[in-house]
């Protein structure tokens, strides 16, 4: 599934578990996103030539490259700073959240989570980014 | 009610931020005194607490803040010999401190014995840690604590009605004293001296027996009487066992120093508040103020290091002729 419609709110989910997957995927849809998936990597990397997603929810265990690889390409090469980025992963000492916002993930989501607490997640970095969309630094959570 | 854990953050990066929100999530109790900043760190505006300065005012802050961990939040390489400072600092203050378990980007690798690190720090004491005999001590002080006020109560009455009748002013003294981490309390006593003796101190400052910041006079004009014989059979201290009961003091431990004493000490010195003050320990033992400032530190450090439950019981036992006796008593 490829979208090239850069006005619309995107919301890119990259996670290799199809069942997490695709519960996100339906979640993020039904908060109003357009919602394209990748389980890995390199397909996320493809997907992201694409399009300039509003929201991207990568897992840091990803089956190649990890998650940090991801934000690292998505911040640098790819230049996309508006992005909003939400990591998750089974672990989340300190040292692995704040290594997480050193590479540009706005939030940090220890798994496993309820889709509520997804949403809560969700509409806070909205809701901070809609009130200072230039400033990315002041977003996290 | 308990007093909170406070804690100090050394850190005002990324992970000194989240270290502090993760502590404010787990711990209700805890309070987060403030962070100390690393050179060239900025604070990018999202810290709930307060930055107390940098991380080379750790001494100070130490000696001016009661702080019972200290936790260091950063990795970064630019930040290894400030780190290395904070540390020395902590062993030598005796006081606890957490460092970050890595400073490396890892996604799928996990620690083979998660449990070592729940929290993700490594956390270390400059005490022995040996948490069942710690527990135990505190159990014990409680029961022993209120057996002897149980037991000793004829002689607690006698001494209050003694203390009231013969002289003006309260049955009972509390002083300010320094305890666990430099928590003040007021420690209780028989009063033993006139009612103004605090303010006849400085007159008679030139008299002083004992060596370092510590006043100590054998015949000390200030003392009535009853205080005399109170004193002399340690009675005036028994009131303490409340101290005990509150949880401010132990029944052995370092004598607790008044904050005036401690403003004094040199860093080393200040290890001996890394424990509960008690109301007996080696000094108590050791001829007392037979035995200089320097060698009383040594002696409270000496307790501290070579701690064990069987080593404070052995202390209680030997207490008790000296205090019998009178002996060594000012």
């Amino acid at each position: 599934m490829k979208l090239t419609n850069q006005n619309c709110d995107v919301a890119l989910v990259v996670e290799d578990d199809h069942v997490l997957r695709s519960v996100i995927a339906a979640q993020l849809s039904s908060m109003g996103f357009e919602v394209i998936e990748a389980v890995d990597y390199y397909s996320a990397v493809a997907q992201l030539e694409e399009c300039s997603p509003r929201l991207v929810c990568a897992t840091l265990e990803l089956p190649n490259e990890s998650g940090y690889a991801l934000c690292e390409y998505l911040r640098g090469p790819r230049g996309l700073v508006r992005t909003l980025v939400l990591v998750m992963s089974e672990q989340a000492f300190p040292t692995d959240m704040a290594q997480a916002e050193e590479v540009g993930a706005n939030a940090f989501l220890q798994k496993p989570f309820t889709t509520s607490r997804l949403v809560e997640y969700v509409r806070a970095l909205l809701q901070s980014d809609s009130g200072s969309r230039s400033d990315l630094r002041r977003l996290r959570v | 009610m308990r007093a909170p854990i406070n804690i100090l953050v050394l850190g005002i990066g990324p992970l000194g931020r989240v270290t502090a929100k993760e502590i404010r999530e787990h711990h209700s109790d805890w309070q987060i005194i403030g962070h100390l900043g690393f050179e060239g760190e900025a604070a990018n505006g999202r810290l709930r607490e307060a930055i107390v300065g940098g991380v080379d005012a750790l001494e100070r802050v130490l000696r001016d803040h009661v702080v019972d961990e200290v936790y260091v939040a950063s990795t970064a390489p630019a930040h290894a010999g400030a780190i290395q400072a904070a540390i020395q600092t902590c062993e030598r203050f005796g006081e606890p401190f957490a460092l970050p378990v890595c400073g490396y980007r890892i996604a799928r690798a996990r620690l083979a014995n998660g449990r070592v690190v729940p929290d993700g720090f490594l956390h270390y004491l400059s005490v022995k840690p040996h948490p069942v005999q710690v527990a135990l001590k505190r159990a014990l002080d409680v029961l022993m604590a209120a057996l002897a006020v149980l037991v000793l109560s004829p002689v607690l009455l006698l001494a209050a009605l003694a203390v009231k009748v013969t002289s003006r002013g309260p049955v009972l003294f509390p002083q300010q004293r320094v305890g666990l981490h430099g928590r003040h309390f007021a420690m209780l006593k028989f009063r033993s001296m006139v009612v103004d003796a605090e303010a006849l101190l400085a007159q008679l400052a030139a008299a002083n027996e004992q060596t370092g910041p510590v006043f100590k006079m054998r015949r000390d004009p200030r003392v009535t009487l009853v205080g005399r014989f109170i004193r002399k059979f340690s009675i005036d201290e028994l009131p303490q066992l409340v101290n005990v009961l509150k949880g401010d003091m132990s029944i052995v431990g370092p004598r607790p120093p008044l904050p005036s004493e401690v403003a004094r000490y040199e860093a080393w010195q200040l290890r001996r508040l890394s424990v509960r003050p008690g109301l007996t320990c080696l000094w108590q033992v050791s001829g007392r103020n037979a035995v200089g400032f320097r060698d009383w530190m040594l002696l409270d450090l000496e307790y501290i290091d070579h701690w064990s439950l069987a080593e404070d019981l052995s202390l209680i036992v030997r207490t008790v002729p000296v205090v019998v006796t009178g002996r060594g008593a000012s």
